[in-house]
């Protein structure tokens, strides 16, 4: 009998912090099933294959690319351009490829912004010439070209077409094993699904709920966690509530608040402005929401690039 | 209290299959009134070539008469299946549009009418080329919301003719009594062992000093009853109305189900006395060798064990007290008994009654003044409260009539009364409690008209008296010699050696320190809510005051309602009252008692919210933040939880829809889709030189604010468009920011006043929404000026020309938003 013809997997990483290549390996054991299914055609961080090899596949080729990483640069958008091409199934993998995450809070400045405080003001920074990063240089063998960093960045779907999602920082380990098995399995769910649940957070999470009333709004060390009750009735904001779950509210099991990093529920396009909307409603008082500095920061620390408005206005 | 889904039988046939919409869109012209202002060519011409529209017609009106036929014709031969009328006062004219449309088989919220007139014509006559172009979007995003509209059904839910009223006071007594009349049954439940409440121990009524336990007749019977009839309670006959069911000694410890359709658990106390056996014929206190401090009489005497409240009470039934009873080892009463009654063997019951509403008329007591130590009460004895000196000017009280110091029974020569005893005092009760005034001048006129050389005083802060000849009755009081001192007492003092009190105050009019010499202080202290109204409150599900009274629903509208759909109020439950507003207030929630269960059935067009289980994620906040307590938590799963709201309970406001961070909820009048399409229609047309400002208005007062500015044609700039939504509180940040996505410079948020919202919390809530979307537009870069929250009534179409013109100033001079 004929072997089964193995599928070709590519995995890549666009601006990322390469923790969602870390969740890639803490599925374990379950790799040998991937192996034994599958060929690894293109990994950057473990193989040594150039771009140029991606460039000569056929299109279509690759059976299925998990990309991670947010759009940052010329060179994110070329390679996911590229992929898609090469890809008959593109999986956006990881809060960066799928809500901008962090990175995506870079949209709070602009390039120009963010030159000035990476490369002149950090006090870390010993900068004399005034070097910043340029698209194009001239060295002795030739003009170098370099790709441009973006003012805004964008998430994969804002790029190319995307045909499924995963998110978290990084993505959740059984939910990475199930979406690799319905894939070796070839059992895909519709297009645009994602492999993380419906349901927000809250559902898995064990904590108790209890008044739903916020009084006032205190940092997590400002209280003295009792373990079992909500940290929203604690007043402590947690973004459980906005927040698509599938993680098994692993933070919340150990104690530590929801941040958000599942992204929008299905049926939400703004994440922020979600919990936002919640939070105020369930506030008793007009205080509370004095008490919240940093709106951004605590609602869209993930989500910032895949809101409505995406980004700050910078004026000159 | 758990509101239980089912029990609706939904109607069925006019719900058809959706299909592709064919919008029908009606123009009125208002006899041509407004077509001297708008272009109405430019607007049939704009319409036609909107997608799915596939009749444009124009009339003078179309709310009436051959208009409305067209309408009907339309639906029935041109197959029109959606319905877009542009009327005058839409919230008059849809009535009759919805009632023909659905009389023409089509589901009558298919319609869509909006009012090109107030909201468009008349405040933008000035500027005519700018308002047809605002009417073009207007129109645009009625067709587009209507081409998403969907059908809904009617439900019918039962309502059982039945009614629960708790508490046999007079309030009480009244209202059980209105709706038997009426052929309700009615169950009358109260917690001690005889009706009557405060008004059985306090004798006489101000200001006509008659019978405190006067009640009107039932005038079910006008054979033996004449309508002007009253009588005392206890020969009344109301408790031979055959409907009427009386239980004593009992109170409510569970209600379950819904309004219309309550299941109500009453726990009956014995009364070891067979209410059918006994004659009330004295032998077995006779025999009785318990003697206790009788407290019906304020402890001024003595009682059996076995017992009955004399004479103005009902039952006239002897009863067991069963903390001072000591039941088989005496036994004595049994063997004297004639009739056998004494059943020492009765037990506790639970009754489960099935009522279609219930009245709650737990009435007030006196606040036990203890605890105000400058005023020894309890340590001196020669210190009462009223009703104890009512019992003492009862002739058939403890006294006979006469007033003494309870200390050695001497008759009390010199008596002072003080005020505001724990009212109008932070301390305690920081209100006034409106009777007590009344009540010392009825006490003082009593006593300095039976026993003349007695010497009455009074020390108030301000004597009040506000009631219909209230006033003379206080001139009667100083007239007959009564002594009035301005001032609060400092403290009472006792003097040992004569055993005299002394009231130390200061009269603030001739500002001189007095020491009052008394025989016998009368306390008028703070009147307070019943002591098992919280208890009551949460068996219920409906709120109480900040003062611990229950909570009405509207003072001005709906005085005797709560937030709960068939739970009223009346009497001294909602505040201290005297007799004839405690009877006027029972009245009063007898006939909306009756009003809600009259036709037997609540039939209801679901516009209500609707939960999709498969998103809830239990989140639990919209359960806190429904003003109706319409919804509850089902479980789903092992641990899981989801929200499932009443169709009965929910008034369709949207405020859950407002609150929820997954989108799980929906309200089916007026989906997430149809917001947004109604938004982007009208942003999608300028046609003004000003930026586009977005006004989010609620249907009531806000909307109210809006037609009365153009009803006095009160002119603001055409680029102010309006949205409406039930409530602003449905508003979320996600439809802010999308406004300024979709081309608003400038976004108005127009609601309730915060205090009187329709529906309760939205203001007040979007209110904390819009405030912190201010913080969050600061962080993105964009002026916080842009969004702004206005609170206006219908008489208040000024601030709202005002507030339009001033946003619409505001966005220009703060410059074009450019959004990436």
């Amino acid at each position: 009998m004929e072997k089964p013809k193995k599928l070709k997997f590519a995995f890549y990483w666009a601006a990322s912090c390469g923790g969602c290549e870390i969740a890639v390996l803490d599925i374990n054991e379950k790799i040998l099933d991937v192996i034994a299914k599958a060929d690894i055609v293109f990994w950057p961080v473990a193989m040594d294959i150039k771009y140029k090899d991606v460039e000569a596949m056929p299109d279509k080729s690759i059976d299925v690319c998990f990309f991670n990483g947010a759009i940052r640069t010329e060179e994110n958008e070329h390679m996911a351009k590229l992929l898609r091409q090469k890809a008959k199934v593109l999986v956006a993998f990881g809060s960066c490829a799928c809500d901008g995450c962090v990175i995506g809070l870079g949209n709070l400045w602009n390039r120009e912004k963010i030159f000035e405080r990476a490369y002149f003001e950090t006090p870390s920074t010993r900068n004399p010439q005034s070097v910043t990063p340029q698209t194009r240089f001239k060295v002795a063998q030739g003009e170098l070209e370099l790709p441009e960093f973006y003012d805004t960045v964008k998430t994969l779907a804002q790029t190319v077409d995307v045909d499924y999602f995963i998110s978290g920082c990084p993505p959740p380990v059984p939910r990475i094993i199930e979406a690799l098995d319905a894939i070796l399995n070839g059992k895909l769910p519709p297009k645009g699904s994602s492999f993380l649940l419906n349901k927000s957070v809250c559902d898995e999470c064990p904590r108790e709920k209890k008044e739903r009333k916020i009084t006032q709004v205190k940092r997590i060390y400002e209280i003295e966690d009792d373990f079992k009750t909500c940290f929203l009735d604690q007043g402590v904001i947690c973004m459980g509530p906005a927040t698509r779950g599938g993680c098994g509210a692993q933070c919340l099991k150990a104690n530590i608040p929801c941040t958000g990093c599942g992204g929008p529920t299905p049926r939400v396009s703004d994440q922020g402005a979600a919990m936002i909307s919640a939070f105020a409603s369930i506030a008793t008082d007009p205080k509370v929401i004095e008490q919240v500095v940093d709106p951004v920061g605590t609602f869209y620390k993930y989500s910032l690039a895949n809101s409505i408005l995406r980004r700050r206005v910078v004026r000159e | 209290m758990t509101a239980k889904k089912g029990l609706s039988k939904r109607s069925k046939g006019k719900v058809k299959k959706m299909e592709e919409a064919k919008v029908g869109v009606f123009l009125s012209d208002c006899g041509g009134q407004i077509a001297k202002i708008l272009d109405f060519e430019a607007l049939t011409g704009f319409l036609k070539t909107v997608n799915g529209v596939a009749l444009v017609a124009r009339g003078s009106e179309f709310w009436r008469g051959q208009g409305l036929q067209a309408i009907v014709d339309a639906v029935k031969e041109k197959k029109i299946n959606r319905v877009v009328v542009a009327e005058n006062i839409p919230k008059i004219s849809e009535i009759a549009i919805t009632k023909a449309v659905e009389e023409a088989e089509l589901n009558p919220h298919l319609v869509e009418v909006l009012d090109i007139k107030d909201h468009c014509a008349w405040p933008h006559k000035d500027t005519p080329k700018e308002a047809t172009e605002k009417a073009k979007a207007m129109l645009l995003a009625a067709v587009e919301k209507a081409k998403l509209l969907e059908p809904i059904e009617k439900t019918e839910f039962p309502a059982v003719k039945s009614v629960l009223v708790i508490g046999g006071g007079i309030a009480g007594i009244q209202a059980a009594e209105d709706l038997a009349d009426m052929g309700f049954q009615v169950y009358l439940v109260e917690k001690e062992p005889f009706l009557g409440g405060l008004a059985a121990k306090a004798v006489r009524f101000f200001p006509t000093d008659d019978c405190a336990i006067c009640i009107q007749s039932p005038t079910s019977d006008l054979k033996t009853v004449t309508q002007t009839s009253r009588k005392c309670v206890y020969r009344s006959g109301f408790s031979e109305i055959p409907n009427l069911n009386v239980l004593t000694n009992s109170k409510i410890v569970k209600v379950e189900g819904a309004p219309g359709n309550f299941k109500v658990t009453v726990e009956r106390k014995p009364r070891y006395v067979n209410e059918k056996k006994c004659v009330a014929c004295d032998l077995c206190t006779s025999v009785c060798p318990v003697e206790v401090p009788d407290e019906y009489n304020a402890k001024l005497k003595t009682r059996k064990a076995i017992y009955v409240n004399k004479p103005l009470v009902y039952p006239p039934v002897y009863a067991i007290d069963a903390k001072a009873c000591k039941f088989h080892e005496c036994a004595k009463c049994v063997e004297v008994c004639p009739t056998k009654a004494i059943e020492l063997d009765q037990k506790t019951e639970h009754l489960t009654l099935n009522v279609g509403s219930v009245i709650v008329a737990t009435g007030f007591r006196e606040y036990d003044p203890s605890v105000i130590k400058e005023y020894h009460y309890g340590e001196y004895p020669d210190i009462v409260t009223h009703l104890e000196l009512a019992r003492m000017l009862d002739a058939f009280g403890p006294t006979n009539g006469t007033v003494v110091r309870p200390s050695d029974g001497k008759p009390a020569k010199r008596i002072v009364f003080v005020q505001c005893v724990g009212s109008r005092d932070r301390r305690w009760n920081p209100y006034c409690s409106s009777i007590c005034c009344m009540i010392s001048l009825k006490h003082a006129t009593l006593i300095k008209s039976a026993f003349p050389d007695t010497d009455v005083t009074i020390c108030y802060i301000d004597i009040r008296t506000t009631g219909r000849e209230h006033e003379y009755y206080y001139e009667r009081a100083r007239e007959i010699g009564v002594k009035f001192v301005k001032g609060r007492p400092a403290e009472i003092v006792h003097d040992p050696a004569t055993n005299t009190l002394v009231v130390e105050v200061e009269d603030e009019l001739l500002r001189r320190l007095l020491e009052l010499e008394a025989d016998l202080v009368v306390l008028a202290t703070a009147m307070v809510s019943s002591e098992n109204a919280r208890e009551l409150a949460e068996i219920l599900g409906i709120e109480l005051d900040q003062d611990g009274f229950f909570k009405e629903y509207n003072a001005k509208l709906r005085p005797t309602e709560t937030k709960r759909r068939g739970i009223f109020l009346c009497g001294g439950a909602t505040f201290p009252k005297d007799a004839p507003t405690a009877s006027l207030h029972a009245h009063s929630a007898a006939v909306k008692a009756a009003k809600f269960l009259m036709n037997g059935k609540i039939v209801k067009d679901l516009k209500v919210a609707v939960v999709n289980e498969d998103y809830c994620g239990d989140c639990e906040f919209c359960p806190v933040t429904c003003p109706y307590g319409a919804i509850t938590l089902e479980p789903k799963g092992e641990g899981h939880f989801v929200a499932r709201v009443s169709e009965l309970l929910c008034e369709g406001c949207g405020v859950c829809v407002g609150t929820c961070p997954v989108g799980a909820i929906e309200l089916r009048h007026l989906k997430p889709s149809q917001i947004s399409a109604q938004m982007k229609a009208l942003l999608s047309i300028n046609g003004t030189s000003k930026p586009l400002v977005l006004a989010i208005s609620c249907s009531e007062c806000g909307n109210a604010a809006i037609d009365s500015s153009g009803m006095a044609m009160m002119s603001y700039p055409a680029n102010v468009r309006v949205l409406r939504v039930p409530c602003t509180g449905i508003v979320q940040v996600q439809h802010i920011l999308e406004a300024f996505k979709a081309g608003a410079q400038g976004v108005m948020v127009v609601g309730c006043k915060p205090d009187g919202c329709h529906y309760e919390v939205g203001s007040q809530k979007t209110h904390k929404k819009v405030e912190l979307a201010k913080t969050l537009l600061k962080a993105y870069g964009i002026e916080p000026e842009r969004l702004e929250m206005f609170n206006l009534v219908y008489i208040e179409g000024d601030k709202f020309a005002e507030a339009a013109k001033m946003m619409t100033e505001r966005v220009e001079k703060l410059g074009s938003l450019q959004l990436a």
